[in-house]
């Protein structure tokens, strides 16, 4: 009897804390929103750890405080927050994928493959956790599986963003087949239509089957996206000495070499379209590549060549 | 929230151990960035190009690539995930061998069996696929008769999958080898049938009785020639890719008498590791860790690591094998 008249107020209390909590995780939640991430990790973190037992600790609070450790760019310290939370929250999907996707996004990819199968053990049909595999597969270079999880995914999801379908058009690339990668990379400049790196893919996909032309068009384009990048020149300059376009080629790679006197490919594309010609100064070109002694593959080519 | 240092206990039950590694490594990777597509750089592109040309020379044209696959059990099945990577990059493989698993997994793909196809044998591979004998009956036979388990369900599985093929049909030319218990000789296998060659090979001496064939009782080739770089050589490979298993002598330690039976095979296995790779021209080493040698529901772990090892060395690979052919490559 005694002890149910001391239990009441503890209880009381008890009741009281549970409507304070809900205020303060919705402040907590605000404050996030409102981009003060280290006051929302203060005010988290005085939320979570109040609570002594650790299984009535919430897991939204816990995500929320992991999503403000990540974005001050602390992944060490929001991996720490999500592992804790796993530890009594084992089926919370949210935090399972939380993880997962922090653990892809650094490139931890057994780890993260492990919590997405996880997730995909609760829910095997999760849109997310089905993505995320995917891209882990993609990163480790396992391109039939990645196919496999990407065509699930985008068959949950066929408005999924550009960049889903672009990734799975580069796991059909990679496998040279390059039919559908075309065929995926087609959808994804539907989407997005501007970015350079989609346009590029586009050619190669049409060059793998052997459309030059198409591809030297779609390789314009996405020079003309991304001007910077003298590399997408120099795949112009090699595709039209691939077509025996010699001058074409030539002339491409003395442009780059206006702007960039020492950029060892387009130095190698003259060695290459001047060597039956003008053999001499061919040469001059490979040796030049070798003096600037970068330690790249272009230099150990060269090298090569000059020993003959 | 101050027990997150300490081991972590994961929900599927396993203990992250390497947690504050991990932490770590984060640490170093400095800003998380979502993966879009690969950059583009000077040398890839290089390498792209006359990759591209590499390939398109006919195989008289160029040097003939030859491909040999290591021993060692279901570690050997790495060997899948690195002829995946070879198959996608284009990497031309004009003749191979293969000692055990290797000759498992090498006459498949020799015979014209694609890589998913490898895949799916590795998915309903089990000890019943090998032998009829892991039962209370060959229990009985082992006690009482001293009789081992004998592996002719493996030439039966080769027979159900490829049907009855013969080394000289096969559309890349194979070779294996397997070891004659009576006189210690290597036996090696370029004609004939394929399937006993196959299970003469991975016959492992103490677990499995000799095969009989031809008057030679023959177990596992891995005890004479674990990694078979020479028959690639004698079948005329200019250019030899080694693809090595190496043994994980640290993850644990032998607790019966078979297990100590193969490590002392894993240990010989070990030192012509190291003798036959030194005679290919490039190697790529797969560390399977923690996978016992006849752990068969380990197979497409296995697997995977073939797929990290090999897509980690494929660039190192293809421009070891684009200098090796540079003059072919530009007479073209």
């Amino acid at each position: 009897m005694v002890g149910l008249l001391c239990a009441i107020p503890v209880q009381a209390k008890w009741f009281g804390l549970i409507s304070t909590d809900r205020d303060e995780f919705v402040n907590a939640r605000q404050t996030y929103n409102n981009g003060q991430y280290e006051q929302a990790i203060q005010e988290l973190s005085d939320y979570i750890y109040k609570t002594k037992n650790i299984k009535r600790r919430e897991a939204r609070a816990y995500r929320l405080l992991g999503l403000s450790y990540e974005q001050l760019n602390q992944p060490d310290k929001a991996l720490e927050i999500y592992l804790e939370a796993l530890e009594f929250h084992q089926k919370n999907i949210p935090l399972l994928l939380s993880a997962a996707s922090l653990y892809e996004r650094t490139g931890l990819i057994d780890q993260s493959i492990e919590l997405y199968n996880r997730v995909l053990q609760l829910e095997p049909d999760n849109a997310d956790a089905l993505a995320g595999l995917a891209n882990n597969y993609l990163q480790m270079g396992f391109y039939s599986q990645s196919v496999s999880y990407y065509a699930q995914y985008l068959q949950q999801n066929p408005q999924a963003d550009a960049i889903h379908r672009a990734r799975l058009a580069y796991a059909f690339f990679k496998q040279r087949d390059f039919k559908n990668a075309f065929i995926q990379i087609t959808l994804a400049k539907e989407q997005d239509s501007d970015v350079s790196d989609y346009w590029l893919l586009s050619a190669r996909a049409y060059k793998g089957m052997q459309m030059t032309q198409q591809a030297l068009g779609d390789l314009d384009i996405a020079i003309w996206l991304n001007p910077e990048q003298i590399e997408l020149r120099i795949i112009k300059s090699m595709w039209l000495y691939q077509l025996k376009e010699n001058d074409a080629s030539v002339q491409e790679a003395r442009a780059i070499l206006q702007e960039q006197p020492n950029n060892e490919l387009a130095l190698f594309m003259m060695y290459l379209n001047l060597r039956n010609s003008k053999p001499k100064q061919a040469r001059q070109y490979l040796q030049k590549i070798k003096d600037l002694n970068n330690d790249s593959f272009a230099y150990r080519v060269a090298d090569k060549l000059l020993q003959k | 929230m101050g027990h997150w240092a300490r081991f972590i206990a994961l929900p599927n039950g396993g203990f992250v151990k390497k947690f504050c590694l991990l932490l770590l490594c984060l640490l170093t990777l400095g800003t998380v960035t979502a993966w879009a597509l690969p950059p583009v750089n000077s040398d890839n592109v290089l390498r792209s190009f006359l990759w591209d040309e590499f390939t398109q020379l006919a195989p008289q044209d160029r040097p003939k690539v030859g491909l040999a696959l290591s021993a060692g059990g279901v570690r050997g099945f790495a060997h899948v995930g690195v002829l995946e990577v070879l198959h996608n990059a284009g990497v031309p493989i004009d003749v191979m061998a293969g000692t055990s698993m290797g000759a498992v997994v090498g006459s498949m793909y020799a015979s014209g069996q694609p890589v998913p196809k490898l895949w799916e044998i590795g998915s309903h591979i089990s000890m019943n696929t090998i032998t009829p004998d892991f039962n209370v009956m060959g229990l009985l036979r082992f006690l009482f008769l001293k009789k081992l388990p004998s592996s002719k369900n493996l030439q039966k599985f080769f027979q159900q999958e490829l049907g009855d093929v013969r080394f000289e049909d096969m559309p890349i030319p194979f070779a294996t080898a397997a070891m004659d218990v009576k006189t210690g000789e290597q036996v090696v296998f370029d004609s004939g049938p394929v399937d006993i060659a196959v299970r003469a090979s991975m016959n492992l001496p103490g677990i499995f009785d000799p095969v009989e064939y031809r008057h030679r009782y023959l177990v596992d080739g891995a005890v004479v020639n674990y990694l078979p770089v020479n028959l690639v050589k004698a079948k005329g490979a200019d250019y030899i890719i080694a693809s090595v298993t190496p043994p994980d002598f640290y993850s644990k330690t032998p607790q019966t008498v078979a297990a100590y039976l193969l490590r002392v095979g894993d240990v010989r296995g070990a030192a012509m590791i190291q003798e036959s790779s030194q005679k290919a021209n490039f190697v790529i080493e797969n560390r399977v860790l923690n996978v016992k040698t006849l752990e068969l529901n380990k197979l497409h772990q296995a697997g995977e690591v073939g797929i990290r090892s090999a897509n980690n060395k494929l660039e190192a690979l293809q421009e070891d094998l684009l200098l090796f052919s540079l003059d072919d490559i530009l007479e073209k």
